[in-house]
């Protein structure tokens, strides 16, 4: 009787040749030429760098999420799409935003950082606002959802010449929570602490200019937005894994 | 290079091994329990129990009003916020003592109570049957595995109304009385969870009925053996693509038990519960109806001569199974529940017609559905604010659910 969408994984048997692409690519990358310049931070994305004024900076990829077994039971599953984007603004500012998306379940967000760097450690800190829309209207369904959350975060990174690892914290406030089922307002919640997120980036150059993103991230939450059509009733945390592997475009 | 397979095998690990998920664990009273040196209390004492209670203290947690009510085996205490105590109750002449457990439905909250009727406050008139005594519950709770250190007192306001008392409302519990999610202490889809549900106030249970290689109609939600449901085991996928002998020598649900089959799982509703309404919910078991049915009519003739009023209903949730009844010969006088639209349960001459509760109270549809001489139930409805409007605006005769103690609060506290 719940034949719903959610997030999940791609099949596994595509886990291995990820890891077998970064590990292979981070191999070929140590190669480099002596008379290489190449700095990660120029064209790193979660590094916690000063980015370049007035630069602009995509990356896209997959997330792959494991919903918890409490949710998921018979959901289909498919990977989260995942645009991230930067833009250098002056006195050590960026904004960025990020786009997720599973057809039904999508999330804009947007915010501003600022970064300071000493030596090769950086840090930054930010506020993002994000707004969640989803709707599924297939199999008898017509249910829609509509949230609002701010994303206080701080990230701190170490960088070596080909490679940065950033560490980013994050906490999460649900500001409304509407979802509705048939026209009916199934629940409608406003201003509560969701929980919070860790999460480990690396960034490494694979050849030239191309930089490959690994991030893992446990999304500590209550309410996890990409399973908002589960329409769960339960008060719980869950720690809900999260690997990404993104391309800086 | 070793460094770096290392590092990202580990991070791999870190990634799939980081979600277990846990069964919230009932607090126990211990062996030193008052309970083990009391009497139990007659039939017509836990009737005088049963009634709306004003919460004294203890209302932050559990709010400002209970409705307490005796099921088969526990006295169940039901609140609006999906709190709910389930209690072990004995007299030592006429003081009452009851002790158990509280649990949030909705989270993993839980914690033990102890609480006692004094004789002047209630005992004597629940343990002799006369007088009137205004019942006062006074005690204390716990939380998580802490001795209870908190404050509870309960007042009885009133009894259930006539409404609430008289009328026959099935409060049917999911999944056989209870999901695995709920972190219950029993398996969802098993003869524990059926002996189990009616502490929670349940008077009705949905099951999921697959059907095994060989034929055999057994109870089983998911599409395929998995660890959120069972053991680790050597069985993997659809569980239609084994036998009975092997899911019964080979499977065992999360919490140690067998997998029933229907026909088991129904002479034990039949024979050990006093619940009174069975939803058959057929899960992909195309061109099985003829097996289940043959097996509904013999668990209802088996319950005819227990003397046992009980309702079994083989679930149409597609217009595949639909269909599939059809083909049954006298289909039409086999009892059944429709999902689908009216027409659909007038075509079959379903004795139930189950909407989608998202689709509204549909009140004209559902007094058509009454004058024909059907019920009308909905599913699945968790949230306690459309439960009390479907309780209170709406006119079907039952509510399934995934916590039939909210819906026990709202049916019961109706004036």
């Amino acid at each position: 009787m719940k034949p719903l969408f959610t997030p999940g994984s791609i099949p596994k048997s595509l886990l291995p040749m990820f890891i077998f692409l970064v590990v292979t690519g981070t191999s070929v990358a140590q190669k480099a030429d002596a008379a290489d310049t190449f700095d990660i931070t120029a064209p790193s994305m979660r590094f916690p760098h000063q980015y370049r004024q007035w630069g602009f900076q995509v990356a896209a990829g997959l997330l792959m999420v494991k919903p918890p077994m409490d949710l998921l039971e018979n959901a289909i599953q498919a990977p989260l799409v995942n645009i991230h984007m930067t833009f250098g603004l002056p006195w050590r500012l960026s904004l960025e935003g990020d786009v997720q998306t599973i057809v039904v379940s999508n999330q804009f967000s947007l915010g501003p950082r600022i970064g300071y760097g000493y030596r090769n450690f950086y840090f930054n800190a930010g506020w993002d606002v994000a707004w969640v829309y989803g709707q599924l209207r297939q199999i008898g369904f017509d249910n829609r959802a509509k949230v609002w959350l701010h994303y206080p975060n701080l990230s701190v990174g170490y960088k070596l010449k080909r490679m940065a690892f950033t560490l980013r914290g994050e906490a999460v406030f649900v500001a409304k929570l509407t979802e509705t089922s048939g026209g009916n307002e199934v629940s409608v919640s406003r201003n509560f602490y969701n929980g919070f997120t860790v999460g480990f980036y690396l960034e490494q150059r694979l050849w030239k200019n191309h930089v490959f993103i690994f991030g893992l991230k446990d999304n500590y939450e209550k309410y996890y937005w990409p399973t908002w059509m589960l329409f769960t009733t339960f008060n719980r945390y869950y720690h809900i894994p999260e690997l990404s592997f993104m391309w800086i475009l | 290079m070793k460094i770096k397979i290392t590092y990202f095998a580990l991070l791999f690990l870190v990634f799939y091994g980081c979600n277990k998920d846990t069964t919230v664990p009932i607090p126990m009273a211990g062996p030193n329990s008052i309970l083990g040196d009391t009497y139990p209390l007659t039939s017509s004492a836990k009737l005088l129990m049963d009634g709306v209670y004003k919460v004294n203290d203890g209302s932050g947690l559990f709010g400002s009003q209970v409705i307490l009510k005796w099921n088969r085996t526990h006295l169940s205490i039901a609140c609006n916020n999906g709190k709910y105590f389930v209690m072990d109750v004995g007299r030592l002449d006429s003081v009452i003592f009851l002790q158990g457990y509280w649990r949030d439905g909705y989270s993993d909250g839980t914690g033990l109570a102890s609480m006692h009727i004094a004789r002047g406050e209630g005992g004597t008139m629940i343990v002799s049957g006369t007088g009137q005594q205004t019942i006062v519950i006074r005690g204390a709770y716990g939380q998580g595995s802490t001795l209870p250190d908190q404050v509870l007192n309960l007042t009885r306001l009133r009894s259930f109304s006539t409404k609430a008392a008289a009328s026959k409302f099935y409060i049917l519990a999911h999944r056989s009385g209870g999901r695995t999610s709920d972190r219950l202490p029993v398996s969802e889809n098993s003869l524990a969870m059926i002996g189990f549900t009616e502490r929670l106030g349940s008077t009705g249970i949905e099951v999921d009925v697959r059907i095994t290689k060989d034929g055999i109609p057994f109870l089983y939600h998911d599409g395929d053996l998995n660890i959120r449901l069972t053991e680790k085991g050597p069985l993997a996928g659809p569980a239609e693509n084994y036998t009975w002998a092997q899911l019964s020598a080979f499977v065992r649900l999360i919490h140690g038990e067998k997998i029933p089959t229907l026909e088991e799982a129904l002479t034990y509703t039949i024979d050990s519960t006093l619940l009174n309404f069975v939803y058959l919910d057929m899960k992909e078991t195309s061109g099985a109806m003829a097996t289940v049915t043959s097996i509904q009519e013999r668990m209802l003739q088996h319950a005819a001569a227990k003397g046992r009023d009980i309702i079994i209903v083989v679930g149409i949730p597609t217009t595949g199974a639909l269909n599939d009844l059809k083909s049954v010969p006298g289909y039409q006088s086999i009892p059944s529940l429709c999902e689908l639209t009216v027409d659909d349960v007038r075509a079959v001459n379903s004795m139930v017609w189950a909407p989608r509760w998202t689709l509204g109270l549909q009140n004209d549809l559902v007094q058509q559905m009454h004058d024909e001489g059907r019920l009308a139930l909905c599913w699945t409805i968790d949230q306690p604010n459309w439960i009390e409007e479907y309780i209170t605006q709406g006119h079907f005769n039952g509510l399934l659910t995934n916590f039939p103690y909210v819906v026990a609060y709202y049916h019961y506290t109706q004036q």
